[in-house]
């Protein structure tokens, strides 16, 4: 009982699942949100799917797959964990799947990739902003450490350059890299913050050609709503938010999603960081939070049960078993 | 009908005949002339305009102190320069003239050739220009408001469509200091589409880039070039050079009718990166191709007969076209310089909005013929650093590591690009590099068995297990 949580286990990405499926719970203004369709990269665990089928209902979801485009025997292994029925898994990469989806569906899309930004991230960003339908959602997760830019698989042809800089370079093309900065101003999170920048860029650019043949008032907007900064290992970044047209500005206020206390439409992040408390810690914090300046004895530091009050809600259930 | 006023028709039912609009002249007229050109090309020929300014009041010596500042959002945008300034005579005579009139003073190496410039950017972007100048020994300024230029005619002539626009204000006799002399452009407001380009970030880089690739050379004279608070960078032009490898460099003099243009052909090697390698084609001070890998400078083509080198000591380059451009060559730079004084800028292989060569240029088709044989000279050299580091070998790639960057400016003519031979392949190869590729799952097993923590290290784990258990 005295043991820590296993932090193999993710327990940040499990946080920002749920946070997320509260989020997602606040689309109803623009519709019944089972309706929606979930798209995303459920890999072999589906972990994002079984959540969000369990917590909010979709009946559409398509999951996609890289790995085994071409293999029969793979393709099966995935069949076989898919978590519903209503689970359809597309092989392919998001590049090659996305532009076959009919568009016309008001979607959630995840991309919720394994490695660093790249330009293909960055044109999946751009091809989903010029397809998706108002009220959808896109969300992309990338690695944002500055200190190894993990290579990312296509590109076995050149090598990697000499620090952070000249590797973003070369990962998004130097053109959408934000003049003036230097090896130093991507040090820590400040690679998170730079591609944040990078893909808000790409979103307006994308909307902006997509407005080219559309009448005033129709025209798409972007609202961010969620900039996520977590680290279960390496630094992560989740970025996204709402596709609508602009009439449909006073919907999205319905919505209400600055009520989230994780909603962050701009530069400044919400930093998901559990704190590293033992199974017997949170079940005695679980009684006496929100603490409101009462007294605890509970001998935990201030700041990680601070930490903890501020995501209790959304912490992981993990069972532990003797044997 | 009278000829001066116009009266309106009637039809045989009674009803006005609407008159036939003469102004679509003006409309007509704009709409064409904007459509050349690109939103980066117009403010690129507004800082060419400013740039030939810095030229005229400097000559050959540097553009320190020299300042151009180009600030835009969705509301305007503004360029300034301390440059000289335009003179009053010259502006009311040709400056707003639509084409370059015969006469109008230029620069000794003008970059603003064609003289419909300035105009065609600032149509391009908006619907109201003010231009205010102070020279040496005058100053004005010009307000125009385009939709009312397009209307106005003449009052005692109405029929007749007013191309003239007055002066705000206009000084001469003058005598102003240096340090005051410059000129400003402000567009407000702007065009629809043209603000939306103006909010992108985007945007903005990508025109960073561009106008630092451009002034290349004049950043390096010490020009400051500002955008929205960004200073611009520039880097030099540099290839690598030591005792063991020599750039190739080769002037030559073009007459053609007269006229003369000068080259400077440089070809070499440098730091490999795929974005920056490829040929750099410079026309008075003006860079005008960024690290071309295409048709247009040669890449990829097939060899000529007149360009087969004879097989020589330099190795046997008789045999290879120009490939299309694969990693391997990221190492390559090409730099090629033209030159021309005011009466022979016409020959310079650009085209009207100095975005590509002119690959019809007589010039430019004959200074190609070296380009290509440079870069197969380069290529050749390449190929066989590749061939070296797949055996494992690292002879050439140490010598080039050893080798320095030196600035074009300061390497001498050298009729080849001159590197060492390779090492021989030895009998048996020191090592040979094996690569492969697996899912990232299957590599972090591998790595977790083998208890090792780079692909690298997996590859040789695996390998040499293999051998272990399957070998004798």
């Amino acid at each position: 009982m005295g043991r820590p949580i296993d932090y193999r286990l993710r327990p940040a990405k499990n946080i920002e699942r749920k946070m997320l499926a509260n989020a997602f719970r606040r689309l109803s203004e623009f519709g019944h949100v089972e309706e929606y369709r979930y798209i995303g990269f459920g890999a072999l665990y589906f972990s994002d799917f079984i959540l969000f089928h369990r917590a909010l209902g979709f009946r559409h979801m398509i999951s996609i797959e890289r790995e085994g485009e071409d293999d029969p025997a793979k393709q099966e292994r995935y069949k076989f964990n898919s978590p519903f029925k209503c689970v359809d898994i597309e092989f392919g990469s998001a590049k090659s799947v996305l532009p076959r989806l009919n568009w016309g569906i008001r979607s959630i899309v995840w991309l919720d990739y394994i490695g660093a930004l790249s330009k293909e991230v960055l044109s999946d960003v751009a091809f989903v902003c010029s397809q998706a339908t108002q009220g959808s959602l896109l969300l992309i997760s990338v690695n944002a450490s500055s200190i190894e830019m993990p290579e990312n698989e296509d590109d076995e042809e050149e090598p990697k350059g000499k620090g952070p800089l000249e590797n973003l370079k070369r990962a998004v093309g130097s053109d959408k890299v934000p003049p003036g900065i230097n090896n130093k101003a991507l040090s820590g999170w400040r690679m998170a913050e730079v591609c944040r920048t990078i893909v808000q860029n790409e979103i307006e650019e994308a909307l902006k050609e997509r407005n080219g043949g559309l009448p005033k008032g129709s025209k798409f907007r972007y609202q961010q709503l969620f900039n996520f900064h977590y680290a279960d290992g390496a630094k992560m970044l989740t970025v996204g938010g709402i596709l609508y047209d602009e009439g449909q500005e006073s919907v999205v206020s319905r919505c209400g999603f600055e009520k989230l206390d994780f909603y962050r439409p701009n530069e400044e992040s919400y930093t998901i960081d559990p704190p590293l408390l033992t199974f017997k810690e949170i079940r005695a914090l679980d009684k006496v939070i929100p603490l409101q300046g009462d007294a605890c004895d509970i001998p935990v530091l201030p700041e990680d049960i601070r930490k903890y009050e501020e995501i209790y809600r959304y912490f992981p259930h993990f069972t532990e078993a003797e044997i | 009908m009278s000829n001066d006023i116009h009266t309106p028709q009637t039809s045989e039912s009674g009803n006005t005949i609407p008159p036939i609009d003469a102004s679509p002249t003006k409309e007509f007229f704009i709409s064409v002339l904007v459509r050349d050109v690109t939103l980066y090309e117009a403010i690129s020929e507004l800082v060419d305009n400013s740039v030939d300014g810095a030229k005229s009041i400097r000559g050959q010596a540097g553009y320190d102190g020299l300042k151009i500042e180009i600030e835009f959002d969705e509301n305007h945008f503004k360029i300034s320069d301390t440059c000289g300034g335009i003179p009053a005579e010259v502006a009311a005579e040709y400056v707003f003239r639509f084409g370059r009139a015969v006469g109008m003073p230029s620069s000794d190496h003008p970059i603003g050739q064609f003289g419909v410039g300035m105009k065609r950017a600032l149509f391009k972007m908006g619907s109201c220009f003010e231009v205010e100048s102070t020279a040496p020994k005058s100053s004005f300024s010009v307000l125009l408001d385009v939709e009312q230029w397009k209307k106005a005619t003449y009052p005692d002539n109405p029929q007749k469509e007013k191309w003239e626009f007055d002066f705000v204000s206009y000084h001469i006799n003058q005598n102003n200091p240096v340090d005051e002399c410059g000129t400003k452009i402000s567009v407000k407001p702007l065009h629809e589409h043209i603000a939306e380009e103006f909010k992108l970030e985007n945007f903005e880089y990508r025109l960073i880039k561009a106008i630092e690739a451009e002034q290349m050379e004049s950043l390096q004279k010490g020009l400051e070039i500002y955008i929205n608070g960004h200073r611009l960078q520039h880097e030099e032009a540099t290839l690598l050079e030591s005792s063991d490898v020599k750039p190739y460099y080769e002037h030559i003099d073009v007459e053609l009718d007269g006229k003369k243009v000068g080259v400077d052909i440089y070809a070499g090697v440098s730091e490999a990166n795929l974005e920056k390698c490829g040929w750099y084609i410079i026309c008075n001070g003006r860079l005008i191709l960024k690290a071309d890998k295409t048709r247009i400078t040669g890449w990829d083509e097939k060899p000529d007969k007149a360009n087969i080198i004879e097989s020589d000591e330099k190795g046997d380059s008789g045999n290879i076209s120009t490939p299309k451009p694969h990693y391997q060559f990221a190492r390559f730079r090409g730099y090629v310089y033209f030159i021309a004084d005011a009466a022979s800028a016409d020959l310079l292989p650009w085209n009207t909005t100095k975005s590509t060569v002119d690959v019809e240029n007589p010039i430019y088709q004959a200074v190609k013929q070296k380009m290509i044989r440079a870069l197969r000279q380069a290529v050749d050299f390449l190929n066989k650093l590749d061939a070296e580091l797949d055996r494992g070998e690292t002879h050439l790639d140490n010598i080039l590591k050893e080798a320095k960057s030196a600035k074009v400016k300061d390497i001498a003519p050298s009729a080849f690009f001159v590197h060492p031979p390779p090492k021989p392949a030895p009998a048996k190869p020191k090592s040979i590099r094996i690569q492969y590729v697996r899912p990232p799952d299957e590599v972090e097993k591998a790595k977790a068995l083998l208890g090792v923590s780079t692909p690298k290290e997996v590859g040789e784990g695996t390998f040499d297990y293999f051998l272990e258990m399957e070998g004798d």
